[in-house]
């Protein structure tokens, strides 16, 4: 390798080391239901408690999430806070994540059983308990037949600009308010069966959360 | 869950490190269903968690504890390595008696107070942290799609199950002190220092 061809590779390499391939802002695009809603669904999940320091028994993720630019209501309570994401592929293998915000989109026609993935983005109070969480998961749909993943490559990243939503329903929040919020991002692979008129869909969470904290700061 | 034989400095508690005379592991299983009201009524298409279970896939939560086994066998090297001679005013860089090393062991990993067992018991049956409990709370709006509805279950429940893992991990005192936190005297680990100096 001459000196040139050695100098063009390294730049090159920096160029496609760290490349932003997408970018989601959710702020404003409509999400589309389906047209067969399932009607049913089931999941689960495990956590863990262990003397065994965390490096010995966890794998590094193949995903990195950073949080940035949250902006809250002048007023602080936290009914509308705007943030974004940002999601990098920090492994050395190719990763698909969804990347649809309508389930319309993954929905095959005719209707019959189908698969996909979904992604559920949500922003969280580390110092609150599960149930004085208010904000509502995000869901991104994505499907190999829809062509609705997004694919990285190690050294590739993606944006999303969201807004949160409060659970209306769920009302007990607790009156503390939270100086600090972390966005979680999780994984699922779903199955959808029976008939189109009684969907039940089974989620299975695969991989682990990933995390980021940052500090809001008011609207502008 | 495993423990080193014969037991290490390097794994053990004093220091702050664990794991080398017992060890222990919660694991919180939780599985639910989820459906809306189709009854034509009031609250007809609003979603709920109709079913809620500390198991996944058929397998039980529950809490895990192992205890070395050169500690548990009155012969081992390392038991009598614990010859019991720390005394805090006259010898207080001395060693605990196997006997109370073990009892503490055990107590610290499982006792029904200051131990491991006792933070996941208290977190589980903490309203706020037993996923079951929080899972039930949910409620979905008709218009919220199926698959949001079911993140927003399983997150919140996955949020209580880590939270009961993360406080069986507190440490209690011990192994080298008793339940009040009263220090009981050193583990001697190999190389084995002399109880004659």
């Amino acid at each position: 390798m001459t000196k040139f061809s050695f100098v063009l590779w390294i730049a090159l390499s920096s160029v496609f080391l760290f490349q932003q391939v997408g970018n989601l802002d959710l702020t404003s695009a409509a999400s589309q239901a389906r047209k067969f809603e399932p009607v049913s669904g089931s999941s689960g999940g495990t956590g863990i408690g262990s003397g065994v320091p965390d490096s010995s028994y966890t794998s590094k993720e193949p995903l990195e999430l950073t949080l940035t630019n949250v902006h809250v209501r002048n007023d602080g309570d936290y009914e509308r806070v705007e943030y974004e994401i940002e999601l990098k592929n920090v492994s050395t293998t190719v990763v698909r994540v969804p990347w649809d915000p309508s389930p319309r989109d993954i929905e095959p026609s005719p209707p019959r059983p189908y698969k996909y993935q979904l992604a559920s983005l949500r922003l969280e109070d580390p110092e609150g308990s599960a149930e004085t969480q208010r904000f509502e998961a995000i869901s991104l749909y994505g499907s190999e037949e829809s062509q609705t993943l997004q694919t990285l490559r190690p050294g590739e990243w993606v944006s999303i600009r969201a807004i949160s939503k409060l659970k209306t329903l769920n009302q007990n929040f607790g009156e503390k308010k939270t100086s600090m919020l972390r966005a979680t991002w999780t994984q699922f692979r779903v199955s959808v069966d029976g008939s189109p008129s009684e969907f039940h869909e089974t989620l299975t969470p695969y991989g682990t959360q990933i995390r980021s904290q940052s500090t809001p700061s008011p609207e502008k | 869950l495993a423990i080193p034989s014969p037991p290490t400095a390097t794994y053990a508690e004093n220091g702050g490190q664990v794991g080398a005379l017992g060890n222990n592991c919660a694991i919180v299983n939780f599985s639910f269903g989820a459906n809306a009201v189709n009854d034509g009524g009031p609250n007809n298409g609003f979603k709920y968690a109709g079913s809620v279970s500390s198991t996944k896939d058929g397998v039980a939560s529950g809490f895990f504890y192992v205890i070395s086994p050169d500690l548990q066998n009155a012969t081992s090297t390392f038991s009598l390595a614990q010859c019991g001679n720390y005394n805090a005013q006259t010898k207080p860089n001395g060693f605990i008696t196997r006997t109370n090393l073990l009892a503490i062991t055990i107590r610290h990993e499982s006792a029904s107070a200051v131990s491991h067992y006792a933070n996941y018991v208290t977190a589980i049956t903490s309203s706020a942290d037993n996923p079951g409990t929080v899972g039930e709370k949910q409620v979905g709006s008709p218009s919220l799609a199926n698959a949001t509805f079911l993140t927003n279950v399983a997150n919140t429940m996955q949020t209580a199950a880590n939270a009961v893992g993360t406080a069986s991990e507190v440490e209690p005192c011990g192994p080298d002190y008793n339940s009040a936190c009263v220090f009981q005297g050193f583990a001697n680990f190999q190389p084995y220092a002399s109880c004659t100096q």
